[in-house]
């Protein structure tokens, strides 16, 4: 509009053309401008993105600023000789400022393209904002089901069931259980779900639930660890094996008859820590409701820390589940 | 003094050791069994017909509430459980006592001098409460993910996604599944009612049929339609029936 109006002024005013045929002008070759700038702005949003490299870029530009400005003169030069074909005088003024308006035309073709770049990444600016959201809206949920996790009733009022009973038969073993019981609490309940633990904190608390849960079961549960320990030091999320750990029990030891064994691996390579947490199942046990969450939330939350969705893979095969989580190592 | 029979159910020892412990205090108790499982715990049940059960609902393979569905004869029943909503909903109805885990002595002592009682009172009666403790169990358990039947002593668990379908037979249901076929004491409205939606259908007044199972439909008479399944069933749907079956399609 500015541009129509100053052309406008120009053509009327300094080249003191009619006044109808420099409204009509000026009108015309704007119109047609800005219907290029709409394609564009098409181009640049489909287009522009996947261009890689400065030379491509500036040649991918300067080619579709000189085929923008050949359409837009070829256009409005045709219509207005159409139009105006008649006025000597006009004609000849369409010559001389040909230079000018072409000058100007790249002037208002890279002003264009800024502008609509401005807008597009401006736009990128708002999605990445609310990818943002959504992921911290993702650590909020994961952080929920690891408290869920934490207190749940089952376990908990199961294993005081067995501290009960153990008062009367085996005073020494209850409390044993007891502050085995405790330190685990304590250390579910002091954590959020960003809090990072070495591998070897993590295994501790591991150990102490694995050793409560033994206490329940007895010889139902066999234990098998193997840790390289060479990998204590490194950092993994607090608590991410807890539910992997509830899962082997829920779904090894609580459907079998016969002995269940858990087997917890621990190794290291230079880029990430793999753990896999392996049980035993009976093929025959029906899956219960409520199979998969726990692994679902450890996804979530291991892909709301390292942004991959890759990091827990599980398998199921000769009657053995295996899940493996990969936590790459981060460099502090 | 008539002494209360008693059977303890549960799958962990200590839980066990602690009921044994506690019932060492009520000489009117008589012990006969420990189980540690819903199978092992059908075939003491079986054998030894005790007045009272203490049961746990989480087991392996067959839970409180399943091993009570195939019991053919009514024992009373003492939950003994961590947590279990459906449990409580369910005593609320008809169970003598439920204990929540742990639990104290007082409290133990209170639930087995009810449960004496009520024995003491309804032991020659054909005892009604633990039929309707099975109904208000699934009343409030909602969808069904397995069926536990029994013939004679042997107890198939079948998960509902591998049934084929479903046909009535009196009083009875007859179970067509992965697992052979298997006869069950329960209505088709029970079923229509508790399979899920989403994968069962009533083509018709006799028969349920799972979604997945269906190889053809092919019209037959102006109203009726035949649905063949993938185990070679060719079952009748009624111009209701299709309706739904195709809604659902």
């Amino acid at each position: 509009m500015i541009v129509a109006v100053i052309q406008f002024a120009l053509t009327y005013g300094v080249y003191e053309q009619e006044l109808i045929v420099a409204i009509v002008d000026s009108l015309l070759s704007n119109v047609v401008f800005a219907l290029l700038g709409v394609g564009l702005w098409f181009m640049i949003r489909f287009s522009g993105k996947d261009i890689k490299g400065v030379f491509k870029n500036i040649a991918y530009y300067l080619a579709s600023c000189a085929i923008t400005i050949l359409i837009w003169q070829t256009i409005s030069y045709t219509l207005l000789r159409i139009l105006f074909g008649n006025n000597d005088d006009y004609v000849s003024y369409l010559y001389t400022s040909m230079i000018v308006r072409i000058l100007t035309g790249v002037l208002i073709y890279f002003l264009l393209i800024s502008i609509d770049f401005l807008i597009l990444s401006f736009e990128e600016m708002q999605e990445r904002a609310e990818h943002e959201a959504s992921l911290s809206a993702m650590l909020r949920d994961a952080e929920l089901s690891m408290l869920r996790s934490q207190i749940r009733p089952h376990f908990l009022f199961n294993s005081l069931n067995s501290v009960s009973s153990l008062t009367l038969s085996n005073p020494r073993a209850a409390q044993d259980m007891i502050i085995k019981l405790s330190e685990f609490m304590r250390h579910s309940l002091s954590l959020g779900a960003d809090t990072m633990s070495t591998l070897n904190d993590e295994l501790y608390h591991a150990g102490l639930y694995l050793d409560i849960e033994k206490v329940r079961f007895s010889n139902r549960l066999q234990i098998n660890k193997q840790i390289n320990p060479q990998c204590g030091e490194l950092m993994l999320p607090s608590m991410i094996l807890q539910p992997l750990l509830e899962n082997a029990v829920k779904h090894g030891v609580n459907t079998m008859l016969t002995s269940c064994t858990i087997a917890l691996k621990a190794d290291c390579t230079d880029s990430s820590l793999i753990i896999s947490i392996s049980n035993n199942f009976d093929p025959d046990a029906v899956p219960r409701k409520g199979t998969g969450t726990g692994l679902t939330n450890v996804q979530k939350r291991m892909a709301a820390i390292f942004g991959r969705n890759d990091l827990l893979t599980f398998k199921s095969e000769n009657e053995v589940f295996e899940v493996t989580l990969l936590v790459p190592v981060q460099n502090h | 003094m008539k002494t209360v029979s008693t059977i303890i159910v549960d799958d962990e020892s200590l839980a066990r050791d602690l009921v044994k412990h506690y019932t060492a205090d009520h000489p009117e108790l008589n012990v006969l069994a420990e189980c540690g499982d819903g199978f092992e715990a059908l075939r003491q049940i079986q054998t030894h017909k005790p007045d009272l059960l203490f049961l746990d609902i989480q087991m392996p393979k067959l839970d409180g509430f399943e091993l009570l569905e195939v019991l053919d004869y009514n024992p009373a029943i003492i939950f003994t459980t961590a947590f279990d909503q459906f449990a409580i909903k369910a005593f609320e109805m008809n169970a003598i006592d439920y204990l929540l885990k742990p639990f104290s002595r007082e409290r133990f002592d209170s639930a087995v001098k009810k449960a004496v009682e009520r024995i003491g009172v309804e032991k020659l009666k054909t005892d009604s409460s633990v039929e309707n403790l099975k109904e208000n169990v699934q009343e409030t358990r909602g969808n069904l993910d397995r069926v536990v039947t029994r013939l004679g002593s042997k107890v198939t668990v079948i998960p509902v996604d591998r049934i084929w379908y479903i046909e009535s037979a009196d009083d009875y249901v007859m179970i067509y599944s992965e697992l052979g076929n298997h006869l069950k004491e329960k209505t088709m409205k029970y079923f229509e009612e508790h399979l899920p939606a989403n994968n069962f259908v009533r083509i018709h007044r006799g028969n349920i049929i799972n979604l997945s199972q269906i190889s053809a439909i092919e019209p037959y008479t102006k109203d009726t339609h035949i649905v063949t399944l993938k185990c070679g069933a060719k079952l009748r749907a009624s111009a209701e029936g299709y309706k739904k079956l195709r809604s659902m399609l």
